[in-house]
């Protein structure tokens, strides 16, 4: 044997190594995830939530929506926020500096005035400029605090500092949420006598070409766009399966930025969200964790699989590609930052599963995919290739990812079952058919891009250009 | 008597409306805040009748909006059991009477004769 | 090499059957759709007759009922739906209405399927069967649930502890003398929830709940005497202050804000050193309600040790307990500095709106 073909080899069935690896945990996610979702809605079968809107004894939450230059829709918004069935809410909404006129906007709207009011810096951030109380009793609910930008994190954090209540509700003031999602959102941690319940997660889905009347969804509609389509298939493939799984092996690590719940005391705990990170989201989560774990607490991170909350998904390749860029970066800043929990028995589920988990399946897998095609390329020039095993590896691979969306597909249908009608549910599956051929590759693109720019420290927030949610939008 | 049913549970608006209908009164329905809202701008009833949870708009916004109207409208607020709170704070808006869900449709009915009757005067 | 092939074209294959399984699914949803929009319907107009039912006396009626439903009736699905609409109407209504659809319900015998389901080794069927027989109100099953208000099952014993209320209000509460299992937060919200229902009664037992093994029994035991005023208990709640859990004395503490009397307030600044910090927010809170010109001095000496977002709630407390709370406050050498100045500021904005 050659020394060319040894590397070839290990090279070969190194990467067989992984794939099965990775195939696995897929498999066992899939299958674990039923039962947590089974769980999940024979509990929501018989529980009337509406109980919990009106009573004195429900946990106090405080609705964090940072803005920026959202001046187009910044009134609907917020009028949105303000008839959410929770009696214990306050609303804050955090300007972060923006340049436009959401500000004055909303003073003029909710009939606002500028209250002498004491900011406790419990997390250190950058300067508050005012905060603003309406004179209109209905609107007591509503706080807007006007600040110096310094971005999302650093809203976040005056918005912790500002709140109220037990418990804070991130969310991006553009999503559109259920009338009851605080609602489940909140009664998870009513239920643990034995654990903490320091957090819970919410399902994001995507709204583009769903129809939004006052800042509500009325009908939900597939995109009619490929590219949304495709990350509708994608968020359902994570939210139904992934997060489920993991939320059932308590092994949570990741609660979307844009909607999710944190007890407020140990976010302050912690230092608040990291403004260092591009994945603030990610970061609080595993530090709330690691937290626990510290000083040996019991605890819990919950997550709700419902359709909550609703958010337009970028339609086009170049802010798809920065996003994915972005999300990069955060995992690995993350992870950077608490690689002392990596294979760490002292760390328990979190250190010996979750975080290598998040190392080897989503740091890695981009990049070793990516390096797997550099190197197949170049053994092809060499003529070093063995055809048959890569054709062969490469159909195994791409009928899996095609069954496990397939899987996902299916749960959704026997759950939810958003998209009711046969033509979308065909065209979901045809999505997933295509999905390996145009969109992965793209995203393995930017997440390889999201490993070299971190190296080149670029750390800036990509942006992300929204179509609007004002008109409604009327169905074709 | 002309009144506005706001209510997003469809039985209870149904039960409400056989049982007012019933009564002789003229009623008109809303499924949600914000219709109600536009309701009562275009037939300006004489009597509301809201829940509190409702889409768009809840019934205490629907309380101040009557409200900072010229022509007094009395409201009746139904609620469910347990939302003191909530009640009050209705009744600080101007709310006139509260009902209690789960409602007897015949106690609602004297109810409203109340304000019938008072109108008339 | 050749195993590749196998391993591909099995996925593919198992893929495809999933794809077939969603389009049947699919197809079989949607008949059912229409036949329940018809189903829906025959229901409907079955519990609006009862509801608007005209016989005086709802034991003596005798619904009419249609061949053709009495047929249907066999049907699983349509019984569910059935019994569903029944159920929701049943809880929103009250007084006669509510007397003629239990009448309904028990005509058609659907009570019997319930019970059927009481037995179901499935927890969920076990649970809802529960909720149901509470929500029509069926006391002749009152034995056969009470026993599972223990259940090691969560979801069946929460139905069962509530189904018990809905049966015998106030008594129902002695299955707390027995549990063993805590009982969360959100079991307690709905208890009290289904407790304000009923009509006020100087029911027995509290004093004993508060002396329970079990922590969550303490905890709503003192919820009980917060909601229901039971002042003739003041005593042993403030034994029960001096309870190991943070969470029973904070409990006791916003129970006693509810049941004061004279020598409450000092009782509770007297404990306010030695709290944790939920616990000191919480003395703050209360004696913003019961404090009096008397508590003043103690409540500003406890300005100095306290973080921001405590002095907050102190001076909250003081300015609300009389006017001369402020001026009380602007004598300390602290209060021209942040962030007591500040504090002051916000709290004398409050004031005036």
């Amino acid at each position: 044997m050659s020394w060319q073909s040894i590397i070839v080899d290990i090279f070969t069935y190194g990467l067989l190594a992984y794939s099965v690896l990775l195939f696995s945990c897929y498999i066992f996610i899939g299958i674990y995830s039923i039962g947590e979702v089974k769980t999940h809605l024979f509990k929501n079968s018989f529980t009337d939530f509406r109980q919990l809107a009106s009573a004195s004894q429900a946990p106090g939450m405080s609705i964090l929506a940072p803005a920026y230059n959202e001046g187009a829709n910044v009134i609907e918004n917020v009028r949105s926020l303000l008839s959410i069935h929770y009696a214990n809410l306050e609303v804050i909404i955090i300007n972060d500096g923006s340049k436009d006129d959401s500000l004055s906007k909303l003073i003029e709207a909710y009939n606002l005035y500028k209250t002498e009011y004491f900011v406790n810096e419990q997390i250190k951030t950058k300067v508050v400029r005012g905060v603003y109380k309406s004179r209109n009793k209905v609107y007591k609910k509503l706080i807007v605090v006007d600040k110096e930008n310094g971005g999302k994190a650093d809203a976040l954090n005056v918005g912790v500092n500002i709140a109220q209540k037990d418990y804070i509700v991130c969310i991006d003031v553009d999503c559109i949420l259920e009338q009851d999602a605080l609602l489940k959102l909140a009664k998870p941690f009513l239920e643990n006598t034995k654990q903490r319940v320091i957090a819970t997660g919410g399902v994001i889905r995507i709204a583009n070409d769903c129809v939004v009347e006052g800042g509500r969804l009325v009908a939900v509609n597939l995109p009619k766009k490929m590219l949304p389509r495709v990350q509708t298939l994608e968020y359902i493939r994570a939210f139904l399966l992934g997060r489920m799984a993991w939320s059932r092996l308590n092994g949570l690590l990741l609660i979307s930025g844009a909607f999710g719940a944190f007890d407020k005391e140990i976010v302050i705990k912690c230092g608040g969200y990291d403004h260092h990170t591009v994945g603030e989201d990610m970061e609080l989560v595993v530090r709330m964790r690691r937290y626990m774990e510290e000083l040996d607490l019991p605890y819990k991170v919950a997550f709700i699989p419902d359709p909550l909350c609703w958010t337009e998904a970028p339609a086009d390749f170049k802010i798809l590609g920065r996003q994915r860029n972005r999300w990069t970066r955060g995992t690995i800043e993350t992870l950077k930052m608490h690689k002392v929990m990596f294979f760490n028995p002292k760390y328990g589920f979190l250190g010996m599963v979750s975080y290598p988990y998040w190392f080897l399946f989503e740091f890695l897998a981009p990049i070793i995919e990516f390096v797997g095609m550099f190197f197949f390329i170049l053994f092809s020039v060499l003529g070093l290739t063995n055809w048959r095993f890569f054709f062969g590896l490469l159909a195994v691979v791409f009928t899996f990812g095609f069954l496990y969306s397939v899987f996902a597909i299916l749960m959704e249908v026997l759950t939810y079952n958003q998209y009711k009608r046969r033509k979308d549910i065909l065209k979901l599956i045809l999505t997933a058919f295509i999905e390996p051929f145009v969109f992965h590759p793209y995203v393995v693109w930017s997440a390889v891009m999201g490993n070299i720019d971190l190296i080149q420290k670029k750390n800036a927030w990509g942006e992300m250009t929204r179509q609007g949610f004002n008109t409604p939008k009327k169905e074709n | 008597m002309k009144i506005l049913i706001a209510e997003d549970d469809d039985l209870t608006l149904r039960t409400l409306e056989m049982r007012l209908k019933k009564d002789g009164h003229e009623v008109i329905i809303a499924r949600d805040g914000r219709d109600a809202l536009v309701r009562i701008e275009d037939s300006s009833p004489d009597l509301v009748i809201s829940d509190i949870m409702m889409p768009y708009t809840s019934g205490l916004e629907i309380v101040a909006a009557l409200r900072e109207r010229v022509k007094y409208t009395p409201i009746i607020i139904l609620s469910g059991m347990g939302q003191e709170d909530v009640v009050l704070e209705a009744f600080q808006l101007g709310a006139d009477d509260f009902i209690t869900k789960p409602f007897s449709p015949s106690e609602l009915s004297i109810r409203v004769r109340r304000f019938a009757m008072a109108s008339q005067k | 090499m050749i195993y590749f092939e196998v391993v591909a074209l099995s996925f593919f294959v198992l893929a495809v059957l999933i794809i077939a399984f969603i389009l049947v699914y699919l197809k079989i949803i949607n008949v059912q759709g229409s036949k329940h929009r018809k189903w829906k319907n025959i229901a409907e107009i079955l519990v609006r007759d009862a509801i608007f039912n005209e016989e005086a006396d709802p034991g003596l009626v005798h619904f009419p009922i249609h061949h053709r439903t009495t047929v249907l009736l066999k049907n699983k699905r349509f019984r569910n739906l059935l019994t569903q609409e029944i159920l929701s109407a049943k809880k929103n209504m009250s007084g006669t209405a509510a007397l003629f659809l239990q009448r309904l319900y028990l005509q058609l015998k659907l009570d019997e399927f319930a019970l059927e389901d009481l037995s179901s080794k499935k927890w969920y069927i076990k649970a809802k069967a529960l909720q149901d027989l509470g929500i029509m109100n069926l006391k002749n099953y009152l034995s056969k649930i009470y026993r599972q208000t223990n259940h090691r099952n969560e979801l069946v014993r929460m139905e069962a502890q509530i189904a018990v209320i809905k049966l015998t209000g106030f008594e129902g509460l002695r299955f707390l003398d027995v549990v063993s299992y805590q009982i969360n937060d959100w079991q307690q919200i709905k208890l009290l929830n289904e407790l304000s229902y009923l009509p006020a009664s100087n029911f027995n037992g509290i004093e004993n709940w508060l002396l329970s093994n079990n922590e969550s029994v303490v905890i709503f035991a003192l919820k009980l005497v917060k909601n229901f005023h039971r002042f003739e208990l003041h005593e042993q709640v403030v034994d029960c202050l001096a309870c190991s859990s943070d969470r029973v004395r904070y409990q006791a503490i916003t129970a006693l804000e509810k049941i004061y009397n004279e020598s409450t307030s000092a009782i509770l600044l007297e404990r306010y050193d030695q709290e944790v910090l939920k616990n000191r927010i919480a003395i703050a809170k209360a004696l913003q309600q019961i404090g009096s010109e008397e508590d003043l001095p103690v409540l500003v000496s406890f300005i100095a040790q306290e973080e921001p977002e405590q002095k907050r709630t102190l001076v909250r407390t003081i300015a609300n307990i009389s006017p001369n709370g402020l001026v009380q406050l602007r004598l300390l050498p602290e209060s021209n500095v942040a962030p007591l100045s500040l504090i002051i500021k916000q709290i004398e904005g409050e004031l005036l709106t």
